[in-house]
């Protein structure tokens, strides 16, 4: 998913100000660079489009609200960092600290615990009966 | 017809590229033989091995082509190679034939090799980029110490960039973990950052491509998890083995934890017992290691089959298709 700086903006500012129209927006970001009405209608198009914003008609104008919450945008640009370079599923380039193993259960993880557990025991053990 | 120097130098370029994919042959030969004994080696040496298989097709490929190369045309090596394996054609080359099909079709494979990872890795950059405009927090504590706090509930943490690499914790993993836990985090990122893992993992999967592709997918998966016990062992310097291995526990819990949307899964890129793998070789290291001159021996015997078989497999094509 790409997104240029302009989207960038106008999707913060629907965030913070969802249901509003192209002139709220344009007058919104002219605070903070300037560019036209047109070039801020594209924009929102675009988000449209890329299914990223929800519109509806009131009177002439079309009001504008984000169709994506903040944290699931974010959750899908992890994603995308995420995403590997050999194939789906195999390896990724970003290094992760550990993942989600779906198949990996809870007994398991109870097991691997358990076997934490027993080696802390016994290395405690271990540093007793050596004084 | 090409007769001149440049066709010597596609000669050599077909060489190269005959001693590449029949040295990825008898590489993936012997993987299904040894693959298997690889787990018993300690992680260093396990390294070592997956490299050499990932760079062997390309070493064979290169040292068979300096072998037949007229290099050492007047020398005794040459004359008692030429005993045995010879190019009969050196200075001749066409290019409607098998030779210039072989380099054409190679060229065009790393072509679009080269056009599909580029592609991946800028939409991964700007990814990265779009993710810092709207996530980043001004977390002055952790930016010193050279960590991007994610504004995300996600519990994750990761490394990203090539050249500088940058790491990325997600407040949804630092809020869930004590100060020790935390440091562990952040160390094992540190590592693959210092490491430049992200880069070495770019290179693997470019130059592991070649091969069939259920072998490249093992050899990266493998080189993967190699990183992981690599930055795993950095972080026990500092803590026990038991902590380190327990804090990976609790992140995989944290992680199945999280409500599951579908873009959550690609997270999932290890296998199922990958975090048992890598909580095993935390508590009980594997520490055989593997004597360089074992490699080396292997390798020279490689080079030998190489050389003998693109001999034998040029021949053999050209008694039936003589091309010169
Ligand atoms: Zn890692
Ligand atoms: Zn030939």
């Amino acid at each position: 998913m790409f997104l240029g700086e302009l989207e960038k903006q106008v999707l913060q500012y629907l965030w913070s100000s969802p249901g509003v129209d192209v002139k709220r927006v344009h007058a919104e970001l002219a605070k903070q660079r300037d560019s036209s009405l047109n070039t801020v209608q594209s924009a929102l198009e675009r988000l449209f489009k890329k299914g990223l914003l929800s519109r509806e008609k009131q009177g002439h104008a079309y009001l504008y609200r984000a169709e994506v919450a903040r944290n699931d945008l974010i959750a899908k640009l992890i994603d995308s960092v995420a995403s590997d370079f050999v194939s789906k599923g195999e390896s990724s380039l970003i290094a992760a600290f550990s993942s989600v193993s779906t198949e990996m259960d809870e007994a398991q993880l109870d097991r691997l615990e358990q076997l934490i557990e027993i080696q802390r025991q016994q290395l405690k053990k271990g540093d007793s009966s050596a004084d | 017809m090409l007769i001149s120097d440049v066709a010597v130098i596609m000669n050599l370029i077909t060489i190269a590229l005959l001693g590449f994919f029949v040295g990825a042959l008898l590489l993936t030969i012997a993987w299904t033989v040894f693959g298997k004994l690889i787990g018993s080696y300690s992680i260093q040496s396990q390294k070592t091995l997956i490299l050499t298989w990932v760079l062997g097709p390309w070493v064979l490929g290169l040292m068979t082509m300096l072998f037949l190369s007229p290099l050492f045309e007047e020398t005794a090596l040459y004359n008692w190679m030429e005993s045995f394996a010879h190019w009969h054609h050196l200075y001749v080359f066409q290019l409607a034939s098998w030779h210039g099909v072989s380099v054409v079709v190679f060229a065009l494979f790393s072509l679009g090799l080269i056009a599909i990872k580029g592609t991946q890795l800028y939409r991964q950059s700007n990814a990265i980029y779009t993710l810092k405009h709207f996530s980043m927090t001004e977390d002055h504590a952790q930016i010193q110490r050279g960590v991007q706090i994610i504004d995300s509930d996600i519990p994750t943490a990761f490394t990203s960039g090539f050249f500088r690499p940058i790491c990325y914790v997600a407040k949804g993993l630092a809020d869930k973990l004590n100060d020790k836990e935390l440091n562990i985090v952040i160390e094992h990122e540190f590592a693959h950052a210092r490491n430049r893992d992200p880069l070495t993992k770019l290179l693997i999967a470019f130059l592991s491509a070649y091969y069939p592709k259920k072998l490249a997918q093992l050899l990266n998966t493998k080189y993967a998890l190699l990183t992981e016990h690599i930055a795993d062992q950095s972080t026990v310097l500092l803590h026990s083995a038991e902590d380190v291995a327990a804090t990976l526990v609790k992140v995989v819990r944290l992680n199945s934890a999280s409500p599951k949307n579908e873009s959550n899964t690609s997270l999932s890129f290890f296998g199922a017992d990958d975090i048992s793998l890598r909580v095993h070789q935390l508590l009980t290291p594997t520490r055989k290691s593997m004597p360089v001159i074992v490699l080396i021996a292997f390798m020279a015997v490689m080079l030998c089959c190489t050389i003998v078989a693109v001999d034998v497999t040029h021949h053999l094509v050209e008694s039936v298709f003589t091309h010169s």
